[in-house]
C-alpha cells in the first residue's frame, strides 16, 4: 500500500522525464521529419483521402451537392450491382481472363527461361534476351495499334494471306469469340521475355554441384531438368504464382479498354472498364465506387488466402 | 569441345535445333510487326494501296515523316509528354528517396507509423473513381500536373530504395554526424551519391511508366492542347480519326507527294516509340538489375 502511494507520487516526474527525453530525441531528428513532411502530405491527399472518399458508396453522390450535401442511401448501390446482370458479366470476364492468364501467360516465361538457359552460344543468347525484353517497354496503345495493323482485314498481312488463298479475310478484332485469345496472346507477347528474367536468375542460382551429382548418377538432360532445375526454382515459381492468383480479381484496364470495342464488349468488358464507364462516362460516381470497393475487398481476400494456403502447404509465402 | 559433341545423343541434337528455331521464331514475332509498320510508313502511296508492301518499303520515301514532323499538334503532344516524363521523374525521385530514407531509420520515433502508412497502400487503395474525385477537388483536373502528383510516389519503389539504403554501411552516416552534418546533408551528400544504381533503376522505371501512361491522361485531361502522345496516338490510330490532327492522307493538293493515311498513322506510332527504342540499351541493363532488386524481400 505504502509503496503504491510512493510510486504514485514518483510517477509523474518519471513520466515527465521520459516525455522530455522523447521530445529531445524528436528534436534531434527534426530534419528527418522535415523530409517526411511532403511524403506525408502526398500519402494523405492522394492515397488516404480517396479511401476516405470511398464513403460515397453509401451515398447518392452528386458533385454539385458535394460530399456533405449528398443523400445517404446505405447499401442501395451494393444491392443494385449485385442484382445487375452486367455486373456479373464483367466479373465472369475478369475471372476468365485471369484464369487464361494463370494457364497460358504464367508458364510462358518459365518455359522460355528454361529454353534460353539451354542456349550455348552466348552471343545468340544475349541477342534473344535483348529482343524478347523489348515488348515490355512498348506502351499498350502501341501494342494494340500493332495488333490492329497485323489483323486489319484490309491492310494487314493476315488479310492479304486470306485473300491470296481466295478466302474472305476475317475481322478478328470485331468478333467476340476471338477476343480472349487475342487478349491472352498479346499479353504473352508483352510479358514473356521480361517475365523470364526472374526465372533465369533463379536458374543461375542453382547449385552446380547438384548437376554434377546428377550427371554422375547417369541423369540425362531431361532428368536434370525434372529433378534438379525445377525443384530448385520452385520457391520462385510459387511466389510468382501466389502473386498471380492473388490478383485474379484484377483486370488490365488499359489492355481491355484499348483492345475491346462495341462488338467484343460481351467478352472484353471487365470490372475496371465497367467502373470507368459507369463512373466517369455516366457519372454514377457512387455506384462505380461501390463496384470498385467490392472488387478491392475480394482481391484482398484472394491475396491473403493464396498466401495462407501456400504457407501451409509449401512453407513459401510473401510475408 | 569436339569430343563432347560426338557424345551428344540424337535427341539432344534435335532439341538444340528446335530450341534455336523457336528462339528465331520468337524474335520474328516480336520484330516483324515493327518492321511491317515501318515499311508501310516509308512506302509510296500507290504501292501501299495495291497491297505490295510486305516487310520492306516499296518506292521508299519519307513524306509521311516530313508531315508528322511539321504537324503542330503532334509536336505539342510530344512536348506535353516530355514535360510529364522529365518533371514527373524528378518529383518521383526526390519524394521516393525522402520516404525511403526516413523509413530506413529504425530508431526514429514514429517510424513504425510512417512505414505502416506507406506499406498499407500496397494492399488497399481508394480506386479509380475516388482518386478521380480527389484530383478534381484539389483543382488538378485538366492540368498536366494531374499526371504527376497522384502518382508522385510508388510504394513499391519506396520499399526497393529502403532495402538499398539499409544495406549501406552505418559508419558512413555516423562519420557524417560526428562531422556536424545534419541528416538532410547526409542524405544529399553521402547517401544519394552512393545510391546511383538504385536511383537510375527507379528513374528509368518511372520514366517508362510516364512515357507509356495512357489511363491518367485519358482520365484527367480534357483540352486537346494538353493531350499526351499516347492519347493522341489512340485517336489517330485506334479511333482511326487522323483528320482530327490534320494528318489525313486524302487532304492533299497537287503540289504535294501522295501519302496514304495508313503510312501517316504508322509513322506516328514509330515516331512515338523511337525514344523508348533509343534508350532501350540503358533500360535493359538497369531493368534487369531492378527486377533483381525488387525480388529482395523488404
Amino acid at each position: 500500500m505504502a509503496s503504491a502511494v510512493s510510486s504514485a507520487i514518483k510517477e509523474p516526474s518519471v513520466k515527465k522525464q521520459k516525455r522530455n527525453r522523447l521530445w529531445q530525441r524528436i528534436y534531434r531528428r527534426r530534419f528527418l521529419y522535415l523530409l517526411f513532411l511532403p511524403v506525408f502530405i502526398y500519402f494523405v491527399v492522394f492515397r488516404y483521402l480517396p479511401m476516405w472518399g470511398l464513403l460515397i458508396v453509401f451515398q447518392d453522390f452528386r458533385p454539385f451537392l458535394g460530399f456533405a450535401g449528398s443523400n445517404w442511401v446505405g447499401l442501395a448501390h451494393f444491392r443494385n450491382f449485385l442484382t445487375d446482370p452486367r455486373f456479373w458479366n464483367v466479373v465472369v470476364n475478369t475471372v476468365v481472363l485471369s484464369i487464361y492468364g494463370i494457364i497460358f501467360v504464367f508458364p510462358a516465361p518459365i518455359i522460355l527461361a528454361l529454353m534460353i538457359n539451354e542456349l550455348r552460344n552466348m552471343k545468340f543468347k544475349r541477342i534473344v534476351q535483348t529482343i524478347s525484353y523489348l515488348p515490355w517497354f512498348i506502351s499498350t496503345v502501341v501494342v494494340v495499334s500493332l495488333i490492329t495493323s497485323i489483323l486489319s482485314p484490309t491492310m494487314g498481312p493476315i488479310g492479304q494471306l486470306f485473300r491470296s488463298m481466295g478466302r474472305d479475310p476475317i475481322n478478328f478484332l470485331g468478333r467476340v469469340e476471338y477476343y480472349r485469345t487475342i487478349f491472352t496472346l498479346s499479353n504473352i507477347w508483352s510479358t514473356v521475355g521480361f517475365g523470364s528474367i526472374i526465372f533465369l536468375a533463379a536458374i543461375a542460382g542453382v547449385d552446380q554441384q547438384l548437376y554434377e551429382a546428377a550427371i554422375i548418377d547417369g541423369a540425362g538432360k531431361m532428368k536434370q531438368l525434372l529433378h534438379v532445375t525445377l525443384p530448385s526454382i520452385m520457391p520462385t515459381i510459387i511466389i510468382m504464382l501466389i502473386l498471380r492468383m492473388g490478383s485474379i480479381m484484377d483486370s488490365d484496364f488499359e489492355r481491355n479498354f484499348l483492345l475491346g470495342n462495341e462488338a467484343t464488349r460481351p467478352n472484353a468488358d471487365v470490372i475496371a472498364t465497367f467502373v470507368f464507364r459507369t463512373g466517369i462516362h455516366q457519372t454514377n460516381f457512387s455506384f462505380a465506387s461501390a463496384v470498385g470497393l467490392f472488387n478491392s475487398l475480394i482481391a484482398l481476400i484472394f491475396v491473403w488466402g493464396t498466401n495462407r494456403i501456400s504457407k501451409k502447404t509449401t512453407e513459401t509465402s510473401l510475408w | 569441345m569436339a569430343r563432347n559433341r560426338i557424345k551428344e545423343p540424337l535427341s539432344r541434337k534435335i532439341f538444340v535445333i528446335f530450341n534455336i528455331t523457336f528462339m528465331l521464331a520468337l524474335c520474328a514475332v516480336i520484330l516483324l510487326p515493327f518492321l511491317r509498320i515501318t515499311a508501310i510508313s516509308l512506302s509510296g502511296a500507290n504501292a501501299v494501296r495495291r497491297g505490295e508492301v510486305g516487310f520492306w518499303p516499296v518506292d521508299f520515301n519519307i513524306e509521311a515523316y516530313r508531315r508528322i514532323w511539321e504537324n503542330g499538334a503532334i509536336f505539342l503532344a510530344y512536348r506535353n509528354t516530355l514535360f510529364v516524363v522529365i518533371i514527373g521523374t524528378i518529383v518521383n525521385l526526390i519524394l521516393t528517396s525522402f520516404a525511403a530514407y526516413v523509413i530506413s531509420k529504425n530508431d526514429l520515433p514514429g517510424v513504425k507509423f510512417f512505414t505502416g502508412m506507406i506499406v498499407l497502400t500496397l494492399w488497399f487503395g481508394g480506386g479509380m473513381i475516388p482518386t478521380f474525385l480527389v484530383v478534381q477537388s484539389v483543382g488538378l483536373y485538366n492540368s498536366l500536373w494531374a499526371l504527376i502528383w497522384p502518382t508522385a510516389i510508388s510504394t513499391f519503389h519506396v520499399i526497393i530504395m529502403r532495402t538499398f539504403f539499409k544495406q549501406l554501411p552505418a559508419e558512413l552516416e555516423e562519420a557524417g554526424l560526428i562531422d556536424g552534418c545534419n541528416e538532410m546533408h547526409i542524405l544529399f551528400k553521402i547517401i544519394l551519391p552512393l545510391s546511383k544504381p538504385v536511383l537510375a533503376t527507379v528513374a528509368l522505371w518511372i520514366a517508362v511508366f510516364r512515357w507509356n501512361d495512357f489511363t491518367q491522361p485519358m482520365l484527367y485531361l480534357l483540352s486537346r492542347n494538353l493531350f499526351t502522345l499516347q492519347v493522341v496516338l489512340r485517336e489517330i490510330v485506334l479511333i482511326n480519326n487522323p483528320a482530327l490532327y490534320g494528318l489525313d492522307g486524302a487532304a492533299v493538293d497537287d503540289t504535294m507527294i501522295d501519302v496514304v493515311t495508313a503510312s501517316l498513322q504508322y509513322g506516328v506510332i514509330i515516331f512515338a516509340t523511337l525514344p523508348i527504342i533509343f534508350i532501350y540499351p540503358f533500360l535493359q541493363k538497369h531493368f534487369v538489375k531492378g527486377v533483381m532488386l525488387g525480388s529482395v524481400k523488404g
